[in-house]
């Protein structure tokens, strides 16, 4: 992985420095809230309702256990010994002072890990595929362009005052598990006709109160591209977007608006500007980054597939989870494991200062020493023998880590909502232990398959209500909560945003609603068929006469 | 209808409430519970003008009513401000099943026909 050098080193300590000379100053009476909200924000320190709140990148969200131990370090010392793993791949810590943010960061760069750029109208973090680098059905590793990218935008001085944030994934498979078409730029690494890999380039994804899914604005881009195409697209968003109105300003209007081809023409004019100049990318520069992700010294290992089935076959609830979160690595003898937070009544995403440095040892005994972040909510230990699973399974069990439901109903995406944020309208955290709990029979969410469910305490869509199999929106209601249920969405290679279901719903109705949508596509799901592809063929209909009833149904 | 001011700690966001004499109090039941608009509205223009000298930031007026001796924020995001998450008790936060007259489910403590300010706008 990605090792900050010298200067990247010096950087975050003196910008630590230099905001712990800001909040002095803010303490001492010498900045307005108006004067130093901004230079707060930048470093990624937000006001919620009860506290500060902290937010981190984790880069394409990996982490090295040393990067982790410090997360975990900062969570205790400068918070209430917990943080909350984000749909960004983040990390956010809800209970931070004022007074000891500098310190919390000065503490958090020394392991090369920043705020910087987690807030503020400027490319966010680069997410990518929590599986990159590993997974079988991969094309390369996509965090190297990640990499690329996230040098190249960092502090750009020309794409620091963007019209609004600007968030980019990349997914090095055709298999996308970064969520990349519902991204300001999304990007899908495939081959030519010629055999040649490169990107197909989306633009103008994203959710909030105005969802779309990204349009191919180029079907092929080379590699040595990748900068200047994407430079031409953020000047052409600096130059049209919209900064009149905050909730028009994302890149998605303006796309949309004008329609991707005159998008397109205008980013054509743009990059024939630039694409051969110093931007072009060298060969040398992507090797170089490359080697900071050349793979773990993986041992020759024979396939343990045998021996493992053995193993499933004398413990079934061993063998539940092996099929449950255990994912195929490209390496024989290795196997890709999914660390659950989404044990029943836990808060989504949320993770203990002693469970992130249990993770971290479990990583140094069984992984390289490395984690990964999903947009789940998930972790991933991505290099484990085959061999040391069962071995494994039994810790991650001690620490509550092994619940078998990745991609199934209970791994449910939930923002920190009206619990935590200041610009919700209802709490999302309740919701989903609610529906954890109506699904705790590991049994029947594994009858049920492939589900996602995700949820949102305002139109802000932290929590991809819009591409969830089912979404969920907190709602204000004349003052009450009430909860606003979408179905059909999906953030794959085949994304698609959710159709409302109906009026909302207070509270103690979700879970009866859920039972209810789960038991109609029980009834008419054909063969193994999965819920999306259920949805998709029978309509919204059924589901609707099954949650309120024919009548109301028909009037809404 | 009874108001207070409530905001959030300069020093470390807590939520806190004008307390009588001008000062601050991280207790509701401390706070000070203004009967009349005008004068709330006052208050409130008074610490604003305190800018960057204040202790706090973001203050509001918010509607509360009092029932057998205790105040109750009316909006559930008040409320919440006021006692803390409602879904974390392992670390601190207030143990809403425990608090006589609140329950976790929604609008259990609600007014129809009452309005908030919608501040859906990210930072």
């Amino acid at each position: 992985m990605y090792r900050y050098d010298e200067f990247d080193q010096q950087f975050v300590a003196q910008r630590a420095a230099q905001f712990r000379r800001q909040v002095s100053r803010r303490l001492a009476g010498e900045l307005t809230e108006d004067q130093f909200r901004p230079l707060r924000l930048m470093n990624g320190l937000y006001l919620q309702l009860h506290a500060y709140m902290l937010r981190v990148n984790t880069p394409y969200g990996t982490l090295s256990s040393r990067q982790m131990r410090q997360l975990a370090h900062v969570a205790r010392k400068y918070d209430r010994g917990f943080g909350h793993f984000t749909t960004r791949q983040n990390i956010q810590y809800n209970w931070i002072k004022l007074a000891e943010a500098p310190d919390a960061i000065a503490d958090l760069g020394e392991v090369g890990v920043t705020s910087i750029q987690s807030s503020g109208n400027c490319v966010r973090n680069i997410t990518s595929d929590q599986y990159a680098g590993c997974a079988r059905d991969e094309l390369a590793d996509p965090r190297v362009y990640c990499e690329l990218l996230r040098q190249y935008s960092f502090l750009h001085p020309e794409f620091s005052y963007l019209p609004r944030k600007f968030k980019i994934a990349i997914t090095g498979s055709p298999n996308d598990r970064a969520a990349v078409a519902v991204h300001d730029i999304g990007m899908r690494m495939h081959n030519n006709e010629r055999g040649e890999m490169g990107f197909e380039v989306l633009v103008g994804g994203g959710l909030g109160r105005t969802p779309y899914i990204g349009q191919t604005i180029r079907k092929w881009l080379a590699p040595e591209h990748l900068l200047s195409y994407v430079e031409a697209i953020l000047r052409v968003y600096n130059m049209h977007g919209r900064r009149d109105n905050i909730h028009k300003a994302r890149i998605k209007i303006i796309v949309n608006q004008m329609g991707i081809d005159k998008f397109r023409e205008l980013v054509d004019q743009e990059w024939e500007q630039t694409k051969d100049g110093v931007l072009k990318v060298p060969d040398d520069e992507v090797a170089r980054i490359k080697a900071y992700f050349a793979p773990p010294p993986y041992e020759k290992l024979a396939d343990g597939k045998a021996e493992l089935t053995m193993l499933r076959k004398a413990d079934p609830i061993f063998d539940r989870w092996v099929r449950g979160n255990v994912v195929d690595h490209k390496v024989p003898g290795y196997a890709i494991v999914n660390v659950s937070l989404k044990a029943p009544g836990r808060v989504p995403g949320d993770i203990t200062a002693e469970t992130m440095d249990a993770v971290a040892d479990l990583a140094d005994r069984y992984s390289f020493g490395e984690i990964r972040v999903n947009h789940r909510q998930n972790l991933v230990l991505v290099d484990v023998k085959q061999s040391e699973l069962h071995e494994l399974w039994q810790k991650l069990v001690a620490l509550e880590l092994a619940t078998p439901n990745l991609g199934l109903l209970t791994d449910i995406i939930c923002c920190p909502g009206l619990d935590y944020c200041a610009l919700a309208n209802a709490r999302a955290i309740p919701i989903a232990q609610d529906i954890a709990h109506a699904f705790s029979d590991i049994d029947e969410i594994q009858r049920i398959g492939h589900f996602t469910i995700n949820i949102s305490g305002c139109m802000n869509a932290c929590g991809h209500h819009h591409v969830g199999h089912i979404g969920i929106l907190g709602v204000d209601k004349r003052g009450e909560e009430f909860f606003q249920l979408t179905l059909g969405g999906s953030s794959d290679q085949h994304a698609s945003l959710g159709d409302r279901l109906g009026p909302g719903l207070p509270q103690a109705e979700v879970p009866g609603a859920i039972r209810k949508i789960v038991d109609t596509y029980f009834t008419m799901r054909a063969n193994d068929e999965r819920f999306i592809d259920t949805y998709r063929r029978v309509g919204i209909e059924p589901f609707k006469v099954s949650v309120y009833g024919a009548e109301t149904a028909r009037a809404h | 209808m009874p108001q207070m001011i409530i905001a959030n700690r300069l020093v470390d966001g807590a939520v806190v409430f004008l307390a009588p004499g001008a000062g601050w109090t991280t207790a509701l039941a401390s706070g000070v519970v203004i009967d009349d608009e005008a004068e709330a509205q006052r208050l409130l223009g008074a610490v604003k003008q305190l800018e960057a000298r204040s202790p706090v930031i973001d203050p509001q007026v918010i509607q509360v009513k009092v029932e057998g001796g205790s105040v109750w924020p009316i909006e559930i995001r008040e409320l919440i401000r006021a006692f803390g998450p409602t879904v974390r008790t392992d670390r601190g936060d207030t143990d809403w099943e425990a608090m006589p007259g609140i329950t976790r489910q929604s609008g259990d403590r609600r007014e129809p026909g009452v309005t908030r300010v919608n501040k859906n706008s990210k930072e």
